[in-house]
């Protein structure tokens, strides 16, 4: 290409600068236009275009000799009042699309100045079409027609550019390469000053517009293969493929090309052909036709064919037809280069192939199809809709024709609903950047407005919550024909089990379920699930701390969903309406699911989360999904009565955490907040009572009432930190998960009360409130302080004081691990931490130094004095203010 | 811009004429002009073409063209003409 341009002389490039000059100046200018601007512009211009179709048929034909007058002039119609027709209501500038519904709005951009190849075959009708895109889309255009048919093209270039600025539009909008050259092209495709190559033509014409490194439309060549099949309305159907083949003399380049017909309906085909005009090539005839219409060197038609009548070619070809005869028709036994009619000729001479299945037609139309063909056009004429579905599956092409015309149907607007055109995309097929008919879209950069999606929240919650002493007597409103209670041996050996039982009617047949007071193991909730089958269970009543409810969770899904892969259920997801894997709807069994806690801390009685076990490999999963929610909570005192002094402190700051973490999470409203700030005050004032003393039925109950409370706020709002480090830490450590997280929390706290190195890049996140919140609750609970500064350390204080109230270890060191041993485990557990999707709902985004930062702080260890300030605990971290 | 500084109010209909005689007025060795856009809303081929040339007398006189109150749509088409880094630009 480069060598080409070498050629050009210094008055050539004098030239070609000046026509990108005064392109470059109307495309800059053309960007102060409105809608009503270029709607009225393209107006006049069709009017203009569609008064001169007939005269610049006449031209086209006269000066290729290509085509038929009649047919030029009926292209040239379409391609300015069907063309027209589509574009005249649509908006193409400034805002052309709105969708309110998701916050996008689409503006049009002009794209600047554009070179535009035209070609031989349609080449008025071509031109039509661009300036007509061009002005709708405020571009200019510079046009390389084809050399053979320059003056029409140049005269309906004038025509349009005499139009469009008599009403307005910028002068230098169109102009034409005067004898353009192939050097001339060259040298305009890669000026920097033409933004985007519209080429139409020939194979070579394309090519150099795609090897040019600019965005290129290049449209070419095709191959349409013909499906006949045997339940198609043959006398339409061959009327169709005559009228589309003899259509300027077959010169678009989407015309039939080979008819594959299936043998039932082969012979009587021909007969409607032969009978409408069309001469039956015998062997010998179509032996002459091959060699003359197809050069036997290059395999591709010879150009003195293209676009000639059928008798002309006949007389050359030395056959002897009749003076009407429309159409030459040539049975051919195969694709390839031994079989030269089974490329493309743009000219009335049209292949026909005998098939004898449709698995042979489809084979054949595949072959046609890459002969030359990909991408571009493909026909069937056929009422069964599967094979027409079959055929668009099996043939590459933009655009598949049924039951009509192929080169008038591709057109698009006549026959049926496409886009109007006069430039086929042939998709990466045909080495095309579009499958779509051509049209103002692709003369456009259309730029997206993208809103902040508003952040949807919810408050799922389970439909019945029954709390304080004797709750459990409501149980006697659920009528179950068969019960299971899952449950912990020793809450059996306690009593819980029996003061249920007497709780439910007396004509309920109840089966019990003793587990492992343990988080559940897969084989524990199929032993479940077999009982629930065995019994045909419709009701599951799990009685026990969260290990108990989470099992009888997964035990009800998988009885209701057999099917249900809880590894599967188990995979990460980042936006829980967004996730992968769904969980199942489909329902074999129904069960309802009444949970009984028998310790103040975890609130899985209404939480949509269950953690299962995986022995085998050492981890644990958490199923998250609001259908895991019990149906019904009894949040009963009576089972936490007798809850041992370290159990009561260990869950209680894991309610304390739940419902502090709620309280900062990116995912935390109104509805979360109003439970978690409920359920701080309540442990923050009687937790330390309900541990000191443990038959205080006020604090018990309380505490109680606050872990469901503390777990309706982080069912909606999730958790945070705290959780991904506890879950981390407890899991390496064998440490109680309520345990592990009081020895994170107040660092936590520090951590996020500053300012965070990295936001959390979600759309919940509208402003940083951490800290405020935390000062919030400061305030609520009584703590003072003047500032947010002030108030979040004596918030912090204050939490470290609780935990010095419940003799909880102040460090990770306090519990005997080694600094050693801790380091060893360091890159494992921030690891697993940032692996955690608890902290997805963090208000700051963690980075892993600062886990392990994190976890070193809570190894040192909370200040001795509870009077910590809060840098102090972070190290160097800046307190939001 | 100072004191001395040749005022232009552009008319709207004219946009190319008071572009021209700003250029001459550079090419005879005025230093500083003044060009008044507040009553022009769109401009034309002819227009931006008297820019350029404007733009390149002013360039080659070290002139100082300042274009006062132009509206983003001709801005764009300065830019789009790579010429807008050749003036200044005041409300």
């Amino acid at each position: 290409m480069a060598e080409n341009i070498a050629s050009l002389s210094d008055e050539r490039i004098a030239y070609l600068e000046g026509l990108v000059r005064q392109g470059r100046t109307a495309a800059a200018v053309f960007t102060q236009y409105s809608q009503e601007d270029v709607d009225r512009i393209v107006k006049a211009m069709v009017l203009a275009g569609l008064s001169q179709a007939q005269y610049l048929a006449r031209l086209a034909v006269e000066e290729t000799g290509l085509g038929v007058l009649e047919d030029k002039a009926l292209k040239n119609m379409v391609a300015t009042e069907f063309v027209y027709n589509f574009v005249r209501d649509k908006p193409s500038v400034g805002v052309i699309r709105e969708f309110p519904d998701r916050g996008l709005v689409e503006v049009a951009e002009p794209i600047g100045l554009i070179f535009s190849i035209t070609p031989i075959t349609n080449p008025t009708a071509t031109v039509l079409f661009k300036c007509i895109m061009a002005i709708k889309t405020r571009n200019a255009v510079i046009f390389g027609p084809h050399p053979k048919a320059w003056r029409c093209c140049q005269e309906a270039i004038r025509i349009m550019y005499e139009a469009a600025v008599k009403h307005g539009a910028p002068e230098g909008v169109f102009t034409c390469l005067e004898s353009p050259t192939i050097p001339d092209n060259n040298y305009l495709m890669r000026h920097k000053e033409v933004k985007l190559i519209d080429a139409t033509g020939g194979p070579g014409a394309v090519k150099a517009a795609y090897s040019s490194g600019k965005p290129a439309l290049g449209v070419g060549a095709g191959n349409t293969p013909v499906y006949l099949e045997k339940s198609a309305q043959l006398d339409m159907a061959v009327v169709d493929i005559i009228t589309s083949k003899t259509f300027d003399n077959g010169t678009i380049c989407a015309s039939e090309q080979t008819v594959v017909i299936d043998e039932e309906i082969y012979d009587l085909a021909i007969r409607e052909f032969a009978g409408l005009g069309a001469h039956i090539c015998n062997e010998k005839e179509t032996e002459i036709l091959g060699r003359m219409v197809i050069d036997p060197e290059t395999g591709y038609m010879r150009p003195m064919a293209v676009g000639q009548k059928a008798t002309d070619i006949a007389r050359v070809c030395g056959l002897r037809v009749k003076p009407d005869t429309k159409l030459l028709i040539a049975p051919i036994q195969g694709v390839g280069r031994k079989h030269p009619l089974s490329v493309e000729k743009l000219c009335p001479v049209l292949a026909v192939y005998r098939a004898k299945s449709a698995d042979e037609a489809l084979r054949v139309c595949i072959e046609v199809n890459r002969a030359g063909g990909l991408g571009h056009t493909a026909v069937i004429f056929s009422r069964d809709e599967e094979l027409i579905r079959r055929f668009s599956e099996a043939i590459d092409a933009g655009r598949i024709i049924v039951n009509s015309p192929g080169s008038i149907g591709a057109l698009g607007g006549i026959y049926n609903d496409m886009v109007p055109t006069f430039s086929f995309g042939c998709g990466t097929g045909g080495g095309n950047s579009t499958t779509d008919n051509v049209n103002l879209y692709h003369y456009l950069n259309i730029k997206r407005v993208a809103r902040r999606t508003p952040a949807h929240m919810w408050f799922r919650v389970p439909n019945q919550i029954y709390f304080n002493v004797n709750a459990v007597e409501n149980l006697r409103h659920f009528p179950s024909a068969g019960t299971l209670i899952v449950t912990n041996p020793l809450l059996e050996q306690m009593g819980h089990l029996d003061l249920v039982r007497r709780c439910i009617p007396a004509q309920t047949a109840v089966r019990v379920l003793a587990i492992p007071d343990a988080e559940p193991e897969l084989k524990v909730v199929m032993q479940g699930v077999e009982t629930l089958n065995l019994h045909k269970a419709d009701q599951i009543i799990a009685l026990g701390g969260g290990s108990v409810i989470d099992a009888a969770k997964l035990m009800k899904l998988k009885y209701e969903s057999p099917e249900a892969d809880l590894e599967e259920l188990a995979a990460p997801f980042l936006d829980i309406r967004k996730r992968v894997v769904q969980f199942p709807a489909e329902k074999v069994n129904r069960a309802r699911m009444i949970a009984i806690p028998t310790t103040s801390g975890t609130g899985s009685e209404v939480t949509p989360f269950a953690v299962l076990i995986d022995k085998e490999r050492g981890r644990k999963v958490t199923l998250v999904d609001y259908s895991l929610s019990p149906d019904v909570a009894i949040v009963d005192p009576q089972f936490v009565m007798s809850m041992p002094k370290n159990l009561t402190a260990d869950t209680g700051i894991d309610c304390l955490t739940h419902a502090l973490e709620a309280g900062v999470s990116i995912l935390a409203s109104p509805y979360t907040d109003s439970n978690a700030m409920q359920a701080i005050q309540m442990a923050f004032k009687y937790l330390p009572i309900a541990y000191e003393r443990p038959g205080d039925e006020e604090a018990r109950c309380m505490m109680h009432n606050a872990a469901c409370i503390a777990a309706l706020a982080f069912a909606n709002a999730s958790v945070g930190v705290n959780h991904a480090l506890a879950h981390a830490f407890g899991a390496r450590f064998q440490v109680g998960h309520g345990r592990a997280n009081a020895l994170m929390l107040p660092h936590v706290l520090a951590y996020n009360a500053s300012v965070p190195t990295k936001f959390m890049p979600s759309p919940n996140v509208r402003a940083y409130v951490a800290h405020k919140k935390y000062a919030q609750i400061a305030d609520l609970l009584g703590l003072g302080g003047d500032t947010i500064a002030e108030k979040v350390k004596n918030l912090v204080s204050a939490t470290e004081q609780l935990l010095d109230r419940l003799e909880i270890p102040r460090s990770i060191a306090d519990l005997g691990i080694s600094k050693e041993e801790f380091e060893r485990a360091m890159p494992d557990l921030t690891r697993v931490a940032f692996d955690d999707p608890s902290w997805l709902s963090n208000p700051r985004m963690p980075l892993m130094s600062e886990l392990e930062g994190l976890l070193w702080s809570a190894y040192r260890g909370r200040s001795p004095a509870s009077r910590a300030s809060v840098s102090e605990l972070v190290g160097a971290e800046r307190l939001c203010v | 811009m100072n004191a001395d500084a040749v005022w232009i109010q552009v008319d709207p209909e004219r946009v190319a004429g008071a572009l021209h005689e700003a250029a001459g007025k550079v090419n005879a060795g005025e230093s500083d002009i003044v060009l008044s856009f507040s009553d022009v809303r769109r401009i034309d081929s002819k227009a931006a073409g008297a820019f350029e040339e404007l733009a390149r007398a002013a360039d080659e006189r070290s002139a100082q063209v300042t274009l006062r109150d132009v509206n983003v749509d001709i801005y764009r088409v300065l830019t789009q003409l790579r010429l807008a880094q050749q003036f200044r630009y005041v409300r």
